[in-house]
């Protein structure tokens, strides 16, 4: 019911829209607080000084969340040192009830009163209420700086009063304690978006700094994130497992040559079967060379369709004493994977050529069906990329959204 | 973004099903160095 009432201080005239259960309101004239009592009016505060200006214009009318609202009180509060403000604003529905829209630093809140008090833990420090636990961000005393509009409870401008935040984003469980009362309430975070939209904002939106105490991280799929590399994972173990139990190694080739002129020494193999076995093909060559380095030009020849493929391979061996003792370096074999040949006949031509030209024995060895380790470990490893950004995002968002609090997982010991 | 994981992650695991059958190593496009299988060289590790 609107009621209008002489201010007791400048005269003017405050109209009251909700006079049954508005307890105190401001002059819009003179800033001067009164209280509303059924039978008179009293000076609360005196003559404010103008510290902000809402930027939803109150006694207008909103939608949000399926309601219409009232916007019929506004509160600058800050913490005790009076750094870190944020704005309130108080949201009436006969039928409804009241709500506030909170913004600090640009991050929007939704915020009812809880139907009963939660469950504290001081050891655990959390919270619980309605199923969920809350954790402990913050105790801090609080005080208002500056009021507007009508409000339901009596304002006491400038008395401390405790608070504590209690999070489980995108919810913020509050206290707020003094000698009298303790008032709970539950505050939802709200994408800034919706308030643009809800409440006409377009162009006087604050800009949002920083992480939000109950911020959702945008993070938050890591349960469908850790199922999707589980998946991947098995897949990528079972294709292995398939491989190595399905593919043997075999011998194509596997031969000892005399090679009296290790220089331009020409070697024509005998000839060998290369099939459709999955895997690669590796060739392994031998030498018995000392202090000496052996080169191959190897080149294998499809006998049916003549086509020649050419590959290099060496070895070198190097051994000697000095005062550490015995030492040596390289050695007489080494081994090559080289890409899968079509299936056919083949035969080897190598030409040999070394340092000295000594004389050696050459032991050549073609196997088939080998299992390629290094693309399953790669495979892991480009799987592993994405998940490893995600999971070092997610853990800077906390670590930034915990820097604002004194109870913080990421310290090691807590300050209380 | 998750979902596009999960394709990418499919992804992978095909290709490297189908470079592990057919013998191809990640190294062989690490190294710039093309496979060539019905070529006249041998691409080598």
């Amino acid at each position: 019911m609107v009621k209008a009432i002489t201010c007791p201080s400048c005269g003017g005239s405050v109209s009251i829209k909700y006079s049954d259960t508005s307890l105190s309101f401001v002059c819009p004239s003179c800033l001067t607080v009164i209280s509303n009592d059924n039978t008179s009016v009293s000076i609360l505060v005196r003559n404010q000084q103008l510290l902000a200006k809402p930027i939803i214009s109150l006694g207008q009318r909103f939608k949000f969340r399926g309601h219409d609202w009232d916007v019929i009180g506004f509160l600058l509060r800050s913490d005790k040192t009076e750094v870190y403000k944020w704005s309130e604003y108080l949201l009436f529905n006969p039928y409804v009830g009241y709500r506030f829209l909170v913004c600090m630093d640009g991050h929007w809140s939704y915020v009812t009163k809880t139907k009963s008090a939660p469950k504290v833990d001081s050891i655990l420090r959390s919270a619980s209420y309605l199923g969920k636990t809350y954790s402990l961000f913050n105790k801090v005393k609080i005080k208002t700086l500056f009021v507007l509009g009508e409000f339901y409870w009596r304002v006491k401008a400038n008395e401390l009063v405790e608070s504590s935040d209690y999070i489980n984003p995108p919810e913020m469980l509050s206290l707020e304690k003094d000698s009298d009362e303790e008032i709970w309430s539950l505050a939802e975070y709200i994408p800034k978006g919706d308030i643009e939209t809800a409440f006409k904002l377009k162009g006087l939106m604050p800009l949002d700094m920083g992480v939000a105490p109950h911020q959702p991280s945008s993070h938050n799929e890591d349960k469908k994130l850790t199922m999707y590399v589980s998946y991947l994972m098995c897949a990528l173990f079972l294709v292995q497992f398939g491989f190595v139990v399905a593919v043997y190694r075999s011998d194509a080739l596997n031969l000892t040559y005399s090679v009296p002129n290790s220089k331009g020494y020409k070697i024509t193999t005998q000839t060998f079967e290369i099939g459709e076995k999955a895997g690669y093909i590796e060739s392994e060559i031998s030498a018995l060379v000392s202090n000496d380095w052996f080169e191959a030009v190897i080149e294998a020849v499809e006998e049916e369709s003549g086509e020649e493929y050419e590959f290099d391979q060496g070895v070198e061996y190097y051994l000697g004493s000095d005062s550490d003792g015995a030492w040596t370096e390289g050695s007489q074999k080494s081994e090559r994977r080289i890409a899968k040949l079509p299936k056919g006949k083949y035969h080897l031509n190598i030409t040999t050529d070394s340092g000295s030209g000594a004389p050696t024995n050459l032991t050549v060895r073609i196997t088939e069906g080998n299992v390629a380790w290094g693309n399953f470990f790669f495979a892991i490893f480009m799987m592993a990329i994405y998940p490893m950004y995600y999971f070092m995002r997610a853990k800077s968002f906390e670590k930034t959204r915990w820097s604002q609090s004194d109870y913080s997982p990421f310290w090691s010991q807590h300050d209380d | 973004m998750i979902k596009g994981y999960l394709v990418y992650g499919f992804l992978v695991v095909l290709i490297y099903s189908y470079i592990s059958y057919v013998g191809i190593s990640y190294y062989d496009f690490a190294s710039g160095k093309s496979f060539q299988p019905a070529g006249k060289t041998f691409q080598h590790k």
